[in-house]
């Protein structure tokens, strides 16, 4: 039997920072196409069951339209088991009122509750709220003679702001084989007990910049397989768009043509489902113009989404300055250098400052 | 250094004029009209050339003004003794800078000199043409003296006057690039993309609460239809019933007409037997009239036959009794005859006499129809009974319905009747419902991806805004940054200006303390601020003051010459003589050339 475990969809993503409003659609449209993919991976692999841990829905109140192609898409594959939990972002969310809920649509609710498939497999799983109620874990109850997974959309052996968490040594012992988790957009996996493992599938596809993943990394699901008692599983990529940060380091002596190639011999790998962030770290000397808005204009187009940002530390040379006692640059340089700003902004300012005291124009 | 000499060619109205120049006061007092500001421009001119001019501000450049108004040539010459000696330059001004012609000789051996190029005034007194301007050239109603950037680098030594003049241009800039964010902040009205998002929200709102509105609606009547279809159902075996029942009736009512109509012929038929009977009564009294006549007339005649078959037969006896007596055949004949006779005789009276029984049996037939009749009356009375079990039965029938509906037929088709309409009645509603809840859905979509679309500009402009206003408070603290490290380095040159201007201040106003501001260009009196001016004639001697504390500070190299052009025309007789105690003082350290066009301001 094969079985997919994912979460975090957040359909009807509200936040999508950076983007403007044509590609904010685009990539709702995406988050919404991936779950259609998703099924039809399901179909092609003979999937009974499909885990949807969590945080499906990015808000309490999705658009109707969204909530019928989720329900449509479920009661088109009727061969399809959907297992069903709330996480914090879509608590009491359901695609189907209580009276139109098909046959393989399972919710399960506050309460832990679990339903027996075949070759021995029983799913289990409860919406939990933040704090976890003292009697969930002895109403958790498996058979140990079946193949047990549990579903649930918390952090493991930690709190954070939305949840005060569960805990592995908790669930020991309760015959669990695989604890399908939602909440954290990574993959991460961990022990239960000698019997069992906890994983979280990660979300479907990256929300924002934290949920960035290196190149050649994808976002995506977990399938698993029960066969003859025992439960394997094994990460398929899956994600469209993936957000990257890319880190390059500057040199003091690097040009703009030296930051360039090496901005280029990144970039050369990602593509244009690629949202993508460049940061430029270290030192450069105050007369190395970096241009940072011509290799912009370079590579935006080759990307879904490209933003540089320059958190590259400008050298002053503040020993030349401080020989011109009467120096403006210097003494407008000192003046900064010596103000309480925090790093980033003494940084811009200075190279502001220096901008506007060569007559240049303000690049920002 | 000094002046020696000067001559003028032509320069303006002086044409061919020779000056010399004293070591220390000259003094020149002639009227109006006599070319002192010219002079002056000459000497300025001598060392500086005329510049091209702008024409940017319409005005007539010094070329065009001092353009000779006689023949001669435009220019002329000027001694003067620096430290590398003494100099003769000549210049002859032209149509442009170009092309003038510039000469220097040494004045002590006429042979051409390079110790100076043309720029020599830039040479010796190491100060632009501007700084001159503002400094040694004083000239009429122009006491002030714009303190520009370059006086301020020379203040402050050390530092190029375009780093001076880097401030107003970085400022210049900042201001640019602050005009072109707030421009585009202007774009971005958040008030506006909140008030439309919460708008629409209300909007989305309303129409949710329609669409329940609608979706109850169209429960409640498909529940109102559900039920009124059950009635219909029960109402439907009912008018089952009801037909059956209907059936009955009729198939009642049909007997009761027919009955009726039995009833009626019956009568019909009693009433025409009854005229048959009173008709046959009367032909059967005529009858027996006739008959009785006719009988009483056949009885006559019957009783002839009778009297004769009788005689006939007492004949034949006799005949035969003599037969037998005589016994002769022809007595047997007779007797035959006699015989005959009698039997024929007897026959008609027989038959005479049956013909008078018909009239009994006319009477007889009489009673038959008389019969029928009562008959006929009994079979009335019968149908009327029948009739009435008939109309008992559908009264019964009646009274069944109402017991087993509870209501009587009419109420019954009425409450059908009644049904069918609410039922249509919903059916419509639920049409209506089902139209507006589509529409509403609709115009829902419609909102939901406006709201969504909304709230996406909403996001994008305000991480514009967040953007734009932090690179704005950015722009405004390296304003800030900029006008502090300006002032710091100011202070550099505002105190040796303000250290000179109170020592020669202080010798002429004891009590008054003049501060300068970081640009020099104003002055702030402490005591006086408030009352918001100095007057003009104390703003000139401050002006004079500040001149020759910047005289002092900037010509270093060469001590230069003054060239006062009668600036002390706003001044009383206290200033004056002050001023002119100024003058005195400083012509021990400087030469002056004083211009006046007054006796009581001649020094």
């Amino acid at each position: 039997m094969k079985i997919i475990h994912c979460a975090d969809l957040h359909l009807d993503l509200k936040m999508l920072s950076g983007l403007d409003t044509e590609k904010r659609k685009v990539k709702r449209l995406q988050l919404l196409q991936n779950f259609f993919n998703l099924l039809d991976f399901a179909e092609k692999n003979n999937v009974e069951a499909v885990l949807l841990c969590g945080d499906i829905f990015d808000t309490q109140e999705p658009t109707k339209k969204t909530l019928n192609l989720i329900k449509n898409a479920i009661l088109n594959h009727k061969n399809i088991k959907f297992f069903y939990i709330w996480g914090n972002h879509d608590k009491n969310v359901v695609p189907f009122s209580s009276d139109e809920m098909p046959n393989n649509f399972y919710l399960f609710k506050e309460d832990f509750s679990s339903i027996d498939l075949e070759e021995k497999v029983t799913i289990g799983g409860a919406s939990l709220d933040r704090f976890v109620k003292d009697n969930f874990y002895s109403t958790v109850n498996f058979d140990k003679n079946r193949v047990n997974i549990l579903l649930l959309h918390q952090p493991i052996n930690a709190s954070d702001q939305y949840f005060n968490g569960v805990y592995a040594y908790n669930l020991a012992g309760k015959n669990i084989d695989y604890l399908a988790l939602g909440h954290i957009h990574q993959t991460l996996s961990g022990k239960i007990d000698e019997r069992g493992v906890w994983q979280f599938s990660g979300c479907l596809e990256g929300k924002s910049f934290n949920d960035a993943v290196p190149i050649g990394s994808k976002k995506g699901f977990f399938l698993l397989n029960v066969e003859n008692g025992k439960l394997g599983f094994q990460f398929v990529p899956f994600s469209h768009y993936d957000y990257r940060i890319i880190e390059i380091a500057v040199a003091v002596s690097d040009d703009y043509f030296k930051i360039l190639e090496k901005i280029e011999n990144i970039l050369k790998y990602l593509g244009e489902t690629d949202i993508v962030r460049v940061i430029l770290k270290g030192k450069h000397k105050e007369e190395n113009v970096l241009q940072l808005d011509l290799i912009y204009e370079k590579f935006k187009n080759n990307f879904f989404y490209l933003e540089i940002i320059d958190e590259i530390e400008t050298e002053f040379d503040f020993e030349k300055y401080s020989l011109e006692t009467f120096s403006l640059k210097g003494e407008f340089l000192r003046t900064v250098r010596d103000s309480n700003l925090p790093e980033s902004e003494k940084d811009k300012i200075s190279l502001m400052g220096i901008e506007a005291l060569k007559g240049e124009d303000i690049t920002l | 250094m000094k002046l020696i000499s000067c001559h003028i060619d032509a320069f303006g109205k002086l044409n061919n004029v020779d000056v010399k120049f004293n070591e220390n006061i000259n003094s020149i007092c002639e009227e109006n009209g006599y070319g002192k500001t010219t002079l002056a421009m000459f000497i300025k001119a001598m060392f500086f050339g005329l510049g091209a001019g702008s024409r940017k501000n319409q005005k007539l450049t010094d070329r065009t003004k001092y353009q000779p108004l006689s023949q001669g040539n435009y220019g002329g010459s000027l001694t003067f003794e620096t430290e590398k000696g003494r100099f003769k330059v000549l210049r002859n001004f032209k149509k442009s800078v170009t092309l003038d012609e510039f000469e220097l000789y040494n004045a002590e051996t006429n042979m051409p000199s390079k110790a100076y190029s043309e720029d020599l005034g830039e040479e010796i007194f190491a100060v632009g043409r501007e700084t001159f301007d503002s400094t040694i050239f004083f000239g009429q109603n122009e006491l002030a003296g714009e303190v520009n950037d370059g006086i301020k680098a020379t203040l402050v030594g050390n530092i190029s006057s375009d780093d001076m003049g880097a401030y107003s241009t970085a400022i210049k800039k900042l201001k640019e690039k602050k005009l072109e964010l707030n421009r585009e902040l202007k774009t971005i009205n958040l008030e506006y993309d909140r008030r439309n998002l919460k708008e629409n929200k209300l909007r989305q709102e309303n129409l949710k609460e329609k669409i329940n509105i609608s979706n109850d609606d169209i429960k409640v009547c498909e529940e109102n239809i559900l039920k009124i279809n059950e009635n219909k159902e029960n109402l439907k075996s009912l008018q089952n019933k009801l037909e059956d029942f209907r059936s009955e009736k009729k198939a009642l009512e049909i007997l009761i007409d027919d009955k009726n109509r039995e009833l009626e012929s019956l009568r019909e038929n009693i009433e025409k037997q009854k005229l048959i009977v009173e008709q046959k009564n009367y032909n059967k009294k005529q009858k027996i009239q006739e008959n009785n006549e006719k009988i009483n007339k056949n009885k006559k005649k019957n009783n002839y036959f009778l009297i004769f078959s009788i005689i006939m037969l007492i004949l034949s006896i006799i005949s035969i009794g003599v037969y037998f007596a005589v016994n002769n055949i022809i007595l047997m004949v007779i007797f035959a005859i006699f015989l005959v006779s009698f039997g024929i005789l007897f026959t008609l009276y027989f038959v005479k006499r049956n013909k008078n029984g018909t009239d009994e049996f006319i009477e007889n037939d009489n009673l038959v129809e008389e019969e029928q009749l009562k008959n006929l009356k009994k079979d009335e009375v019968l149908k009327l009974g029948e009739i009435k079990d008939k109309e008992q039965d559908l009264q019964k029938l009646n009274r069944q319905f109402q017991n087993e509906f509870g209501l009587t037929e009419r109420e019954f088709i009425e409450r059908l009747e009644h049904n069918d309409n609410i039922l249509k009645r919903y059916e419509s509603q639920k049409v209506t419902s089902e139209t507006n809840l589509k529409h509403y859905q609709e115009e829902f979509e419609k909102v939901e991806s406006y709201v969504q679309e909304l709230e996406d500009k909403l996001i994008e402009d305000m991480e514009k805004f967040s953007k734009l206003t932090k690179n704005l408070e950015l722009i405004e603290k390296t304003e800030d940054f900029l006008q502090i490290s300006s002032e710091n380095l100011s202070k550099r040159y505002v105190e040796p200006v303000q250290k000179k201007f109170d020592e020669f201040y202080k010798k002429f106003f004891v009590n008054d303390k003049i501060v300068f501001n970081t640009n020099l260009n104003s002055l702030i009196e402490q005591s006086l601020q408030e009352d918001g001016y100095l007057s003009a004639g104390t703003l000139d001697l401050v002006n004079i003051c500040k001149r020759f504390a910047l005289i002092d500070l900037l010509y270093k190299k060469e001590k230069p010459f003054i060239i006062l052009d009668d600036p002390f025309i706003n001044l009383d007789d206290k200033n004056l003589k002050v001023a002119k105690e100024i003058v005195m003082e400083e012509a021990k350290k400087y030469q002056i050339i004083f211009l006046t066009c007054h006796s009581s301001r001649h020094l």
